[in-house]
Formats: structure tokens, sequence, C-alpha cells
């Protein structure tokens, strides 16, 4: 018998060994890793020279124009610049020394002529160009750059350029300053294919791209060519870490030095906590119900919406849910976004909504379907507590939770009537927050009003005329009920206590360039 | 002998055909469209239908198949929606940590698993039997990810000894397998103690009892021998199992291993990601199965000798009763 | 030996003599102390399932928002979780729709597996290969991927969860059962059988079936603690069971980011599915060492 367990114990032996050189190529990778893991701690406590980021997802890649990820965006708002940039509601140059908007069409841009690329080519406007272009041809980011007119955008010296648009559009620079207007190499697109470079992108950004091990995290290097000012570590370091309680105590160890995405469960603690701190501020993401009146007559009557929202007491949600990191809605977008005016919160009055039910004619049968989000327990606790307060003035409903890609897709093919919905209009520019209102899945009968709207407030770039378009239809979306606006959430951010500077951007993509590291 | 491997291993061509034509009917019927989820919910209905088309996803099943096994066939697994790599890339990327993940595991589950449920054994209704035998249950019941954050909130946050996540070498490799490795430890115990008990009445062993060996050399001299064949065929199974991925311990660790990667494929609508990775453990799956039974023929010369009447034999394939 | 001289007698005349089997079953069963607490636990939460309204103090979707996260008292038992919903009551509840979704897909995977099981070891042959080839197919495809892809293309939901859990068992039971059927088929009293004229039919069932009894049991009792712990992992990845219907799995999985401030939101829930996989499995362990003559003390 010893004789066969020393057999069992050599196959699996084989085995094990097979693995670790199962291609030599990962062997060393995985030695190395180990090498540099360890290496980077150490070193981390004497000089800290390397931030580590915990990034809840895995960034499927860093092409700006060819994803759709919140993650993504945060590695690339270091890897690579834009024309201009967004701080504290207002546009400053990045890119562009200056702009001059020539006529409802046309913006000109002048650009810096002291910036290269990661692989050393120099930035030119021709880049810039062909950046507009590729973002309003590639279909993931097609429909955001819609109104900018690629074809017809011009080059007119090596550091100028004319950006056309196809209509009047106010919220052009807010656009370009968002992640869609990272300004690419041209050369490296071309030569690397659009692939590869979403994996090994080349920017023009503080920080450059040195090595992605999938699945576990990017390390950045400092680009020690940057025009602008240098950052205060050499390298950072993002790394996958699914778990919110797995972040929280990464954190606590020390282990991870930022924590992009902390959860109200672990705020307590971790500000408590000498060794970490949280980051707060208010943010552009909100939580709302959609009602879809297009395609289903239940919700159709305004006086029954009014009703449901009515029935809520959605400051009550909120601090059940998001313990005072989030605020009671009190319009159709937060007040973070251009031109907000406060028009709510909606009135709690659960005898008046019965009443009003009962006057509407409502059939207390009819049992309402709410779609919900299933990996997404916040929204999912919103959608139990509205349950449970509709049920209070006797309405009827059933929650159906799809995994987000399902919801999606039933949202746009307008099959959901009455559905929770994320929105994170990260641009900050009132347009963006109310695109959900382009789509099915959204709807009233009569629109129109709402559409004249939203077109005079993109062609109007006077400021304050603007804030009064949007003003008007705040009131107009907030009296239709087209939506059950609930929740506008702060960003929150758990870093170590001597990470200092943190950029609270409103639209969860923070700007690490920024962070510098106290020397208790 | 050799016969007989090259015989299993021209088995495993049905059997990997059989899986891709599941898979695939599954991933053609599941609501939700990939194009959509690469392109966003904002993207306009024509892009998504050119999307669409660019990925064949318009084109009726029978054509998607054939056209994804004639891939398959020449070494091309496709390009993964979300990452735009070679699926055959991403999947070999996280393959090897898997792999490494579940021997550990498994190396600690015997470690642990195979003496409780000797002892358990021979000491049927033993004080110590009972409390191995709610031990064990306790592991088969324990939530993974309650055990894997107790365990990583004392060892790394109290106690400092090890780091919290990651899988970066061997310090990393002892909470997550830890993990696993209780778990599956209790079924390993479970089936050793029940097979061993169904062999220490053998008659064979009465014999040897009263021929007056000690009771040690009768454990493992005789009983140990005969019992092994089920327990080997569990740690196969477990095995194979954890080769599919710890999904909930890869996720609180944080490991990038198979896992992770298929949920999140399934999820994002990521068919070639799906597909190819089912594919992969699906072959890594019969492969194991193929050491296991090689693994009988060492323990147990009865059913070598089995191969060679497989051999005259045609049609017996009742070779496995388990 | 003795198991065939009883059942083959048994295969003569086996009207008269299925009590008398029964019960010396039932004597062997009653001194194994540990089956009888594991027969006690699973009655108690038989009892509990059926008479959750008159225990539970609560309805189980009852919300009180200004006691979210209570640790236990005497006013909720168990405290209450993130939506201050009585912990005691939602685990009573949920007694329901675990013990359910675990008998279901755990009568799901012994039907379908045991009735593919038994053809392929009796016919054997053709019929067996193509059997198991294709269980070596399902079995080739990892459980938790193939339960997760049939749930996600069925739609979330409880009937869903339990097919979608039932069906990837059903290699395990397959296997299993055929297993068994291999050792019983080539005794005498199958021959015996065969030989007063019984059909295939006929022996499958009334012959075969009952002397593969014990692994059908124990697998089938292991099998419902395993569709519990598989619903609840499901669950725990966002699909399975809708809210606000109290699943044990959906309450820990809820519960997971509190575990450190609010421990008792997972702990209950926790304890809930460790006694009933306890329970299960004692009683299992019983009835396989007194459904097993060989096994007599």
């Amino acid at each position: 018998m010893k004789k066969h367990i020393k057999k069992i114990v050599m196959i699996l032996l084989t085995m094990f060994i097979f693995t670790s050189c199962s291609s030599g190529v990962k062997a060393s990778n995985v030695a190395n890793d180990e090498n540099t893991a360890d290496a980077t701690n150490v070193s981390k406590k004497a000089t800290r020279d390397t931030i580590v980021v915990a990034l809840p997802k895995e960034p499927p890649t860093l092409d700006p124009h060819n994803e759709q990820s919140t993650v993504a965006r945060t590695v690339e708002k270091v890897v690579y610049d834009r024309l201009v940039e967004r701080t504290n509601g207002e546009i400053k140059p990045m890119l562009a020394k200056s702009w001059e908007i020539l006529d409802d069409l046309t913006i000109r841009f002048h650009l810096r002529d002291d910036v290269y690329f990661h692989n050393g080519e120099k930035m030119t406007a021709e880049d810039v160009r062909y950046t507009i272009e590729r973002a309003e041809s590639m279909p993931a980011s097609a429909y955001f750059f819609s109104s900018f007119d690629g074809k017809g955008t011009k080059v007119v010296d090596e550091y100028t350029i004319d950006i056309k648009l196809h209509n009047a559009f106010a919220p052009a620079l807010n656009y370009l300053a968002s992640s869609r207007g990272n300004i690419v190499c041209k050369k490296a697109v071309e030569e690397m294919g659009a692939d590869a470079y979403g994996r090994a992108p080349i920017g023009t950004g503080p920080l450059k791209f040195s090595k992605w091990v999938s699945g576990d995290r990017i390390e950045l290097v400092q680009n020690e060519a940057y025009w602008g000012n240098q950052t205060a570590y050499k390298k950072l370091v993002f790394r996958t870490i699914i778990d919110a309680s797995s972040r929280a105590v990464e954190l606590e160890t020390g282990g991870i030095d930022i924590s992009l995405d902390i959860s109200p469960e672990d705020m307590g603690r971790l500000s408590e906590n000498p060794d970490t701190r949280i980051v707060e501020g208010p943010g552009y993401a909100m939580n709302y119900f959609m009602i879809n009146s297009l395609n289903f007559d239940t919700l159709a009557d305004v006086k029954v919406r009014e009703a449901l929202a009515m029935a809520l007491n959605t400051k009550q949600i909120v601090d059940a849910v998001f313990k005072g990191t989030a605020r009671a809605s009190d319009s159709v977008y937060p007040n973070t976004v251009d031109g907000y005016t406060q028009i709510g919160p909606m009135e709690y009055n659960p005898e008046k909504a019965k009443k009003m039910l009962v006057e509407a004619g409502w059939d207390f049968d009819t049992v309402l379907d709410i779609a919900s989000a299933s990996d997404e327990k916040a929204l999912m606790d919103i959608c139990e507590i509205a349950q449970n307060m509709w049920a209070e003035i006797g309405v009827k409903s059933k929650i159906t939770s799809y995994e987000t890609a399902t919801l999606m897709d039933q949202q746009i093919a307008g099959k959901t009537l009455l559905s929770i919905a994320p929105d994170n209009p990260a641009t900050g520019d009132p347009d963006h927050a109310v695109m959900s209102w382009y789509q099915a899945g959204l709807g009233l009968q009569d629109s129109q009003p709402i559409w004249d709207l939203i077109k005079e407030g993109r062609a109007t770039y006077d400021k304050t005329a603007r804030a009064a378009v949007y003003a008007k239809l705040q009131k107009l979306l907030w009296d239709s009920h087209g939506t059950i606006p609930v929740a506008d959430l702060n960003v929150l951010y758990g870093t170590r206590s001597d990470i200092e500077n943190m950029d609270v951007d409103p639209g969860k993509i923070p700007n690490l360039a920024y962070i510098t590291i106290s020397q208790q | 002998m050799s016969r007989y491997i090259l015989k299993r291993i021209f088995h495993m061509i049905p059997v990997m055909f059989g899986v891709s034509l599941i898979i695939f009917t599954l991933m053609f019927f599941i609501p939700g469209d990939p194009a959509r989820q690469i392109l966003g919910d904002k993207a306009t209905e024509a892009s998504i239908s050119e999307l669409r088309a660019e990925l064949g996803l318009d084109k009726p099943f029978v054509v998607q198949y054939v056209n994804y096994i004639e891939g398959v066939l020449t070494g091309d697994f496709g390009i993964s929606y979300t990452t735009k790599q070679p699926v055959s890339a991403e999947l070999f990327a996280r393959f090897p940590t898997t792999l490494l993940f579940a021997i550990i595991s498994i190396l600690v589950a015997c470690i642990i698993g195979i003496p409780l449920g000797i002892i358990s054994a021979t000491r049927q209704y033993s004080f110590i039997d009972n409390i191995s035998t709610t031990l064990t249950l306790l592991g088969m019941s324990i939530p993974s990810f309650w055990l894997g954050l107790m365990l990583m909130l004392l060892f790394s946050l109290h106690l400092g000894w090890f780091p919290a996540t990651g899988f970066y070498g061997p310090k990393y490799w002892v909470l997550p397998s830890v993990t696993i490795g209780v778990t599956s430890a209790a079924f390993i115990t479970r089936m050793t103690r029940s097979s061993m008990l169904e062999v220490i009445r053998q008659d064979y062993i009465r014999t040897a009892r009263s021929k007056g060996q000690t009771e040690f050399k009768i454990i493992t001299k005789h009983a140990l021998k005969n019992a092994m064949i089920p327990v080997v065929t569990t740690i196969g199974l477990i095995f194979g199992a954890s080769l599919g991925g710890q999904i909930i311990t890869e996720q609180v660790f944080s490991i990038p291993g198979l896992g992770k990667l298929m949920i999140d494929a399934i999820s994002q609508r990521n068919y070639p990601v799906v597909e190819g990775g089912v594919l992969l453990i699906a072959f890594s799956f019969t492969v194991i199965n193929l050491l296991v039974d090689l693994i009988y023929a060492y323990i147990d010369p009865r059913i070598k000798s089995q191969f060679v009447i497989e051999k005259k034999k045609k049609e017996s394939t009742a070779l496995k009763g388990m | 030996m003795k198991i065939v001289e009883k059942t083959t007698k048994l295969a003569l005349n086996f009207n008269t003599k299925k009590t008398g089997q029964g019960y010396d079953v039932w004597m062997r069963f009653k001194k194994n102390r540990l089956a009888l607490v594991g027969m006690f636990i699973v009655g108690l939460l038989l009892l509990m399932a059926v008479l959750a309204p008159v225990v539970a103090p609560y309805k189980f979707d009852l919300q009180d928002l200004l006691s979210t996260s209570q640790k236990p008292s005497l006013k909720h038992l168990f405290g209450t979780d993130n939506l201050g919903r009585d912990i005691f009551s939602r685990i009573v509840y949920g007694s329901r729709i675990s013990l359910f979704v675990g008998f279901v897909a755990a009568a799901i995977g012994t039907l379908v597996g045991g009735a593919l099981g038994s053809i392929a070891g009796y016919y054997g042959d053709k019929i067996d290969t193509i059997i198991m080839r294709a269980i070596d197919i399902m079995m080739a495809i990892p459980a938790m991927v193939l339960a997760i892809a049939i749930c996600a293309a069925l739609g979330p939901g409880l009937l869903n969860t339990m097919i979608a859990v039932g069906i990837s068992t059903v290699p395990r039971y397959a296997r299993v059962v055929r297993g068994a059927v291999l050792t019983v088929k080539e005794q005498e009293f199958i021959e015996a059988s065969r030989a007063c004229g019984g059909n295939d039919f006929h022996i499958i069932l009334k012959h075969i079936t009952p002397n593969c009894l014990a692994p059908i049991i124990v697998q089938a009792s292991l099998g419902v603690a395993d569709a519990i712990l598989a619903a609840a992992s499901m669950s725990f990845i966002g699909l399975g069971i809708q809210p606000p219907v109290p699943e044990w799995g959906a309450m820990l999985s809820a519960g997971r980011g509190y575990i450190r401030d609010n421990p008792h939101m997972v702990l209950f829930p926790g304890l809930a599915i460790m006694m009933t996989i306890y329970g299960l499995n004692l009683l299992g362990d019983g009835l396989r060492d007194a459904l097993d003559p060989k096994l007599k003390r």
C-alpha cells in the first residue's frame, strides 16, 4: 500500500510541477509577480512611491471609445489627457491652452505644443481630429458623440483645430472633458489595431501603461516626460477586488491605499480607524424608478403616477439603504449637475395618495411588476421597501429581479412597466442627465414638449439662458411623474490616512494624479 | 493498458462535442443581447444591429454552431466580446492559477480528511467519531464566503500573518486553500469513514484480526487499500469540480481564476468565453477522470485485470460502478 | 450470504414480507441515537414550515425602517435585518422555501437520475453506453456553471431555481444508481424472478430498486442538503428566488456586507442552513445503516 500511496503522491507532485511549468512564460511570470508583489509591499513601507488602488471590477479594455465601464475610465483618466478638464463644475484648460466658439457649429482650440505621447510621438492637431472622428464612429461612443462632426472637423495648423458640430450643442465642452474626449495616439491605434491598443494604451497622461495581469491588476508608471506636474509617486497599481468586505479589510491591513468603492456598511469602521479615512462628496449618480407609459396603459394616468410617488417616503428609504451617504431626490437630477433647480422633495402622504388612487379609479387588484437588478444590493433594497410602502396604500406589486444585462435589454425593448434605474451622468451636463428620455423604457404618451425643451437646452450656449431652459424642463419632467426620483448618491472613497488631495469627482472617476502622500 | 488509455481518449471526442453543443444551445437561448452589453444602454439600434452582424449573431443557430466548431477545430476559440482578446489567451492566463489553487486545496483536504476518516471509522460511535461527524457536517454546511472572511479577519487583519487578498505566492495561498480545503475535507472524511466501515466488516479483516495482527497493521495494510477506491473517486470528483473554479472563494480572496471569469462571462453574455471556458473545464475534468481510473489500477489489481479482460471483451463498459 | 437468502425469499413472496422488512429497518434505525436526533431535527423543521404563521411573531415581509439592523432582543429574538424585518420570523417562513427547494430539486435529481441510472445499469450494452456518455457530458460541465446558465436561460424564480439545481445534480444520482444496479443485477434472486416470468419493468421496480435504496437514500439525503446550499449559492450570485421571499441563502448573502458590525444577520440564517443539513445528513446516515443489513451491529 505504501508503494501505491507513494505513486499517488508522485502523480500529484508531477501535476503540481506541470502546473508551475505548464508554460515557461507563465511560470516565470508567476515568480516575477511574487517578487514584485513582495518588493512593492516592502518598498511601499519605506518610501511610499507605489500607490495601490482597489477597483470593484476589472476594466475590459482601456480604449476610451470601446468600453462602457466606470472603472476603466478611472484608469484612463491618468493615462490620457483631454482637451479641457472639468473641475468643480468649471471648464479648465488641459491639452488646449485656450478655445473660442467661432459660431454655433464650430469651436476652435489652440493646443499646447510641448506634449508627447508615451511612445515618443508628438501630440498634434491631427491626433485630436482623429480622436473626434473615432469617437463619433466607434459604436460604443457614437451615441455620446453624435452631435460632433468628425468628418467636418479640420486641422488648421499643427496646434490649432476647428471642431465641428452637426447641430448647436452647448454641452460640447463638458462632453470633451469626459472620458470619451481622451485624446488617443493616431499612429499607435493604427499600428496596433484597436483591440491591442485597448490592452496597452498610449496616451499623453502623467502615468503610462506598464503591465496588465488579466483578472488581477494593471500597473502604471510615472511618465517622466509629462508636460504638466509630476505625480507624487512613481507607480500606480490598480487591483481588482470584487468583494466589498475584502476591499475594506485590505484597506485596513494596508494592502491597498485607496478603495474606489466603499459600501455604506463599512463606512463607520473605516472613518473611526485612525489608519484609514473616508472621503465623501456629492455625486452625479441617482437612482429612480422608470415608468413606461408608451407600451403600457397601466400607469398612463398622471394622477396614479403621482400617487405612487407620494406613497414613497424617500427620506426613510435613503436613510435605510444609504445610511446618510445619499439625499432624497428633490428634482429629476442631482444638485451637482449644471442648471439644477430644487423642486421637491415629493410630499409623503399615504392617505392622500390612496384617495388620489380611488379618485383616479385605480383597480386595486392590479399587480404592478417591478423590475430590479439582482446584482445591485442597494437597488434591490429600494425595490423591496417601495413594494412595502405601496402595499400600505393598497397597491399590489411583484418584484422580478434580472441580471443587469437582462434588465437593460428589457428596459430598452420597452418590456418593463416599472423598473429601477441607476444612472450616473458622469459629464455633469444636464443633457447627459436627461439622456434616458431618448429611449424607450421610459416614456410618456405625450412627450413633445419634453423633446422641444431638450433640444432647446442643447442649442443654448449662454449659461444663464441654458439654466432657465433646464429649470423649465426639470419642472415639466417632475410634474409629469414619468419617473419617480428616489435618491441622489454621494461618492465615497476609502483611503489610508496618509493619502491626501484625493480628488472627489462627482462622477466617480477621480483623477488619481493629484494625490499626495503626507510624511507623517 | 495503453490500448485502454487510447480508447478512453477516443471516447473523449463525443463527450467534448456534446459539451460544446449543450453549452452553445444554452447560450443561444439565454435572453440578453451581447451587442447591447458591449455598447451600453444608450447605444443606437443601428449600431447594435451592425455589431450583431459583425459578431455573426444574426445567423441561424446551426450556422453559428458550425462556424464555432470549425474555429475550435483549427484552434480558434474566438475573441472575447469585452476585452477583444483571443479567448484562448484569456483562458490560459487564468487556468494555471485555478489549477494551482485546486491542487493546493485538495492536498489540504486530503491531509485533514483521510486520517480523520480512518480514525472515525476505527472508533465508530466513539466520542472522537461523534466530534468528527459533527465537525465534518459543519464543514460541509459553512458557507465558504463566511469562513473565508472570518479567516481573513483573524489571520490578516488581527494577527497580520497572511495577506488578505491576491494569489502571488505561498503566503497568499494559505487562507484560500484552507477555506476550500475544510469543505472538501468534510466530504473526504465522510467517504473515508463509510468506506472504511464497510471494509472493516469484511471477512478477511476478521481473518487478519484472528491471526493476531496489530490493529494498526490491519488498518494500514489490509483495510485502507481496499477502502481507497471510493475515496479516490471522491477526491477526483472534488478536484475535477474545483477546476471549474471556486467562484465564491475566488471572489472573496480576489484570485484571478476561471470561476469568476465564467460567471462574469455568463452575466455579460460573453458567449465565446463561456463556451471556450466550459470546453476547457470539461476537457480537464475528463482527463482527471481518466487519471483517477488509472490510479484505481494501481490500488486495486482486480481492476487492473479488468483492463486486460477489456481487450478481449469488446463491449464491457461496466468499468466503474460509482 | 444473508442478504441473498433474505431477498430471494422476498422476491418470491414480497407482498406478505414487506411489512416485516419495514419493521426490521425501524428496529435497527431506533437503536442509532444520532439518527434519531437527525429525524427529530428534520421533523421539527417540517413542523416549523407547516406551522409558520403560528410560530412566527411577525410577518416575514413586515418592514420597520425605524428599527433596522437591531441586535437580538426579547422583542426580536434573532434581531432585525437592514430593512427592519424580524429575522426569526423570516427564518421560520424561510424553512418552507428552503425545504421545498431542497426536496423538489433532490426529487428531480433522484427521479431523472435514478431512472437513467437504473435503465443504463439494467440493460447494459448500447443503452448503457449512450446514457453514460450523456451523463459524462453533463458531468463534465461544472454543476454551478450549468445551473447558472439554465437559470439565466429560464429566467429567475422559485420553480426555475429548483429545475436548474435539480438538473445539475442528475449525473450524480445516475452514476450512483447505475453502480448499485450493476451489483444487484447479477445476484441470484433476480435470475429467480426472471425465471418466474417477471418482466423488466416489474423486476426493476420491485426487485432492483428496493435493493438499491440504500445508496439512493443516502445520496438523496445529501442531495437535499446540497440543493439547499446550491440554491443559496445561486442567491449569492443574484440568481434564484425573488424577494421578499425569505430564502435562507438569500438572507445570508444579503447580510454579508454586515458581517462585521451586525454578525447576527448572517449568523442565524447560516445556523438554520447548518442545522437542516446536519439533520438531513444524520437521518440519511441512519437510514443507510438501517437499510443495509450488512451493517447490522
